[in-house]
This record gives structure tokens, C-alpha cells and sequence, in this order.
């Protein structure tokens, strides 16, 4: 029995070879090959089977500002820990112009990035090479008199990024830090849905309790 | 030597036949089922041609026989062996690299699967575009224009 095409392989070897092919082919260029591969690589089966793999592969994850000529960018460079040499790999740089303003307040979740600038929110892939903003979140106080705390987590069970945004008073916060004031805005969407980000909308909410926020790495 | 070794004969699909070592078999899951449940000393393969059968034949010796010698030599056997594995690979065409696969899958032989998959994604990987990926692999696209045009325009990056 000879073969001469892959297309008559079976899939689950399709997804051994996949899992071996880096992320940034597999997304600009395996995709477009044709309607299988899509499938296979979208596939929950096999984004889990990628993910395990890349969670056994330690990386470091460098950010940094450089300021060239008034002009700002925001740097980020992933590397493997196994690779030589360590910073070589052009590859894995990712830069956003002009957003000095912008600055990584929480750990990343699931390999992606989340900067903020005040009620603005970009999240990145470094792994990619692509970011999408969320849509903006509007103030519920005057900016002089509020200063914005947000958060920034997944859930593994459920499949969802959560963002939110506390205001505390500007006034209040030099005397006991970080005291939020209600309500909050939160904003959360579904892996699947990362595509159509722009669709979804912040929500208010109130607790019950005026909390204050101890931990940023999960809401 | 007193202890002769135990040979065991295979037999491809296509009647070509390779006397081995068992020692050789063993390095398939499938075939070391197969000989310690059905002591025969001739063992037909259906699923494998003879032309692939000799590559696997060729791959289990080279591998046998640096695992038997590892113990004194050192790493440098490591090394030859990922030499020999490079270029055992690097002879070959694709269309070849996807009848190991089949075979390596149906007799179970994990290494010599993970090698041959990892043959493949090194090639879609020097592809610069989704056409070169499907002229060297000879994929037949089953986009039309439209929905091509759609897909490249994704935004795709949720899961790393």
C-alpha cells in the first residue's frame, strides 16, 4: 500500500506534524492551505495538544519602552529558554508604536499580553505577532477626581478572559491605597470569541460589599 | 559466540523478505506483540511495502545497535546517531516520508514517527506562504477565492 499524498494520512497524524510546526506558520500559513487544516488547527483537540507541548518549552518574556526621536514604542521579545543564542530571534519580537502611554499591569494569561492606558485596553499575542484593543471603557467619574485600577484574568474552566476596571477616589487613595468605589466595570469574553472582540461591551457592576482588589493575577 | 542471536524473518506486503535480529523487532511496539504472542519464525506485514519496509529494517538496526554499544560509548554515539538520523532523512522524498509514517504508525515505532512528522513540519516551516506550502506538499486547495480571500484576512492568534 503506497501512499504519495498527505491528505491520506490519518488526522491525529496531521496534528503530530502540526504540533511540531511553530505558531506563527501555523496561523498566517497552515490555515490558508486548505479546508482540513483549518479545521484541524482550530480544533479544540488539537489547540490543547499544542498548548501542552508549548507549556513544556519554558519562555522568557522581556518588555521594554524605547524612545526614539518623540516617538514610543512598546517592545516585546519572547525567547525559549533552551534556544542559543538567548536574544537572536528576531522572530519573536513584537513591536506597538507610539504607546509609551501604555504599560503591562498584570501577569500574562494563557500566553497573551494585556497593556493599559487609563480606560484603554490592548491585548497581544507576542507568540503571533498580533494585538486587538478592546472596545473603550467609558468613566463613570471626572478623571480629576478618579484614578482607574484594572485587572486582568482567565478562567481555565470556563474559557474566559475577564477584564475589569475599579475607579477609586483620587482624593482617598493618598490616604488608604486603593480604594475602589462602586460600581465596577467588567468586561469578558470567550477564547473563541478573541475574534470579534470589537462586538462586546463593558458591564456595570455592583457588589454587595465595597471590596478592594488584593490580587491582580486572577479575578 | 555461544549464545546465537535469535533471527526473525519479515515479510512486506509486496513479498520482499528481511531477516532481522529480534532484537530489531523490539523496536516496534506492534511486532514485539506480534512475535512473543505468535512464535512464528516468518512474519507477514500486509500494511508495508517492501521498499518502506527496508527503510524501517534500516532505521531499527541503526537504532539497536547504538542503544546495545551506549553503555560504553559515551554521548558521542548520540550525536552520530542524529547525524545518521539527518541524513537518513535527507535522502528521501516526501512521498517516501509519508509511507514511513503510515508504516511507523501501524507498527508503532515512536521514534521513528516523531523523526519523520518532525521531516514534515521542518518543510511547511521554509515555506515563506500557504501556495509554496501546498506546491511542495502537493495539497489541492478546496478554498474558492472568496472564502481564501476571507481566511487571510483573520485575525488568527487565540492560543498560544
Amino acid at each position: 500500500m503506497e501512499r504519495t499524498d498527505i491528505s491520506e494520512l490519518p488526522e491525529d497524524i496531521l496534528k503530530e506534524i502540526m504540533v511540531r510546526v511553530p505558531l506563527e506558520s501555523l496561523v498566517d500559513q497552515c490555515i490558508c492551505v486548505c479546508k482540513k487544516w483549518r479545521s484541524t488547527i482550530r480544533g479544540e483537540e488539537f489547540k490543547k495538544l499544542y498548548w501542552a507541548q508549548s507549556i513544556t518549552r519554558p519562555r522568557l518574556l522581556f518588555d521594554y519602552i524605547r524612545t526614539f526621536a518623540e516617538q514610543s514604542d512598546y517592545l516585546f521579545q519572547s525567547v525559549y529558554q533552551q534556544e542559543e543564542p538567548l536574544l537572536s530571534s528576531a522572530l519573536k519580537q513584537m513591536i506597538i508604536s507610539s504607546a509609551r502611554e501604555y504599560k503591562m499591569f498584570c501577569a500574562p494569561q494563557r500566553g497573551l499580553v494585556c497593556l493599559e492606558y487609563e480606560t484603554k485596553f490592548v491585548l497581544c499575542n507576542p507568540a503571533t505577532n498580533k494585538f486587538k484593543a478592546l472596545p473603550e471603557c467609558k468613566r463613570l467619574r471626572p478623571e480629576r477626581e478618579s484614578k482607574i485600577i484594572c485587572f486582568f484574568g482567565y478562567d481555565e474552566v470556563t474559557k474566559v478572559f475577564t477584564f475589569l476596571i475599579s475607579e477609586t477616589d483620587y482624593r482617598f487613595t493618598r490616604k488608604y491605597s486603593h480604594k475602589p468605589l462602586m460600581p465596577h466595570q467588567v468586561f469578558t469574553v470567550e477564547l473563541a470569541e478573541l475574534e470579534n472582540i470589537k462586538e462586546k461591551t463593558w458591564r456595570v457592576i455592583k457588589c454587595e460589599h465595597n471590596h478592594s482588589q488584593l490580587l491582580n493575577h486572577y479575578v | 559466540m555461544e549464545n546465537e542471536k535469535k533471527m526473525i524473518t519479515l515479510k512486506s506486503s509486496d513479498d520482499v523478505t528481511f531477516e532481522v535480529e529480534e532484537a530489531v523487532v523490539l523496536e516496534s511496539q506492534f511486532l514485539s506483540h506480534l512475535v512473543q504472542d505468535c512464535p512464528a519464525p516468518e512474519h507477514k506485514i500486509k500494511e508495508v511495502t517492501g521498499k518502506i519496509l527496508s527503510k524501517v529494517v534500516e532505521y531499527c538496526e541503526k537504532h539497536v545497535v547504538v542503544v546495545v554499544d551506549g553503555g560504553d560509548s559515551s554521548s558521542s554515539s548520540g550525536d552520530d546517531l542524529k547525524k545518521w538520523d539527518d541524513k537518513f532523512i535527507k535522502e528521501m522524498d516526501l512521498s517516501t516520508v509519508y509511507d514511513l509514517i503510515a508504516a511507523a504508525n501501524y507498527l508503532n515505532i515512536q521514534a521513528l514517527l516523531d523523526l519523520m512528522c518532525q521531516r514534515v513540519a521542518d518543510v511547511i516551516t521554509a515555506c515563506k506562504d500557504h501556495k509554496e506550502i501546498r506546491e511542495t506538499l502537493g495539497i489541492v486547495s478546496d478554498y474558492t477565492a472568496e472564502e481564501e480571500a476571507e481566511v487571510l484576512k483573520e485575525n488568527e492568534w487565540a492560543f498560544d
